[in-house]
């Protein structure tokens, strides 16, 4: 059988390079720090130190290797606020084994909140006022 | 707005900024003083999907099996990486691709090590002539994927036409 496999030639095609181009869109195509800048704006000047100092990375696709690194490289290289001169400490965390059914488990704790009941919106209550009731009872 | 003060933040900041890599999306979310500013959440159409699709058009340019999504989505979980240096890093493939090697050599050196269960990657491997891989003996696969995890990458093998007709 060894015999059989000796004079097999093998090609080694490489997709080194796709395994890092694939995800490379959420930085350069779809600018993640941009919309996380543009977050930043849109909050008071109160806030931001604080939020700024707790960045928590979660969802299954956060954990790709090295996104946090690549996050605190670009953080490092792009401010997301020019309201501080001073060189702002990002403090990034990444959610570990719960970043993959974090949002899940949250619906699933608000779900079965004591007053989640009242916010629900029936099918009756949707026929009636349409779309528009979610924007009036959730948000 | 919904109460979410009932949930226990004792344990964690008050605020913070939440980002969430998610299949379809990715969310920038702030939270302040335990609740979510909702004027200020931005939202990315990009997520895991996106690079698997990526990385799906990729292995089918170059033949391999494209009707696999989810095998090529785990793959891509275990194997993909978000690069600290994009330039160097796509120099250094350039000078990967396309190399040819023996698998003589390798072969021979390497134990027969039998593995009964056949390997996630064998369905990334197609047969020059179409045929799954996963037909051919455990042997070959267990050598195959050491192959792969000593050059960090896929590989595709071509069969001569003789050689296919002696593993039937």
């Amino acid at each position: 059988m060894k015999d059989q496999y000796c004079s097999m030639p093998a090609t080694i095609y490489s997709v080194a390079k796709d395994r890092f181009s694939c995800v490379e869109p959420l930085f350069s195509e779809f600018k993640l720090i941009d919309k996380m800048k543009e977050a930043v704006k849109l909050v008071d000047r109160d806030g931001p130190e604080a939020i700024l100092s707790n960045i928590l990375i979660t969802g299954g696709h956060s954990l790709t290797k090295n996104f946090a690194a690549r996050l605190r490289k670009e953080l490092a290289q792009t401010p997301l606020s020019d309201s501080f001169s001073f060189k702002m400490e990002h403090v990034i965390e990444q959610a570990g084994d719960n970043a993959k059914f974090a949002s899940w488990k949250g619906a699933a704790m608000l779900a079965s909140s004591p007053g989640f009941e009242k916010q629900m919106i029936t099918k009756e209550e949707y026929d009636e006022y349409g779309p528009n009731i979610v924007h009036s009872r959730c948000m | 707005m919904l109460d979410l003060s009932w949930l226990n933040f004792s344990d964690f900041p008050l605020a913070g900024m939440v980002i969430d890599c998610g299949h379809t999306a990715t969310s920038v979310t702030l939270v302040f003083e335990s609740l979510p500013m909702r004027h200020a959440t931005q939202k990315v159409p990009c997520g895991g999907s996106h690079a698997w699709e990526c990385l799906m058009k990729s292995l089918s340019k170059a033949r391999f099996n494209n009707g696999q999504s989810r095998s090529i989505a785990e793959w891509g979980e275990k194997h993909c990486f978000y690069s600290l240096n994009y330039s160097a890093d796509t120099k250094i493939c350039q000078n990967l691709a396309g190399r040819s090697v023996s698998m003589l050599d390798q072969y021979v050196s390497c134990p027969l090590t039998i593995s009964k269960n056949p390997l996630p990657f064998s369905t990334f491997i197609r047969r020059y002539e179409g045929t799954q891989l996963g037909v051919l003996p455990n042997e070959l696969l267990v050598h195959i994927e050491r192959i792969i995890q000593q050059h960090d990458m896929l590989v595709e093998l071509k069969l001569e036409p003789n050689v296919h007709s002696e593993l039937h």
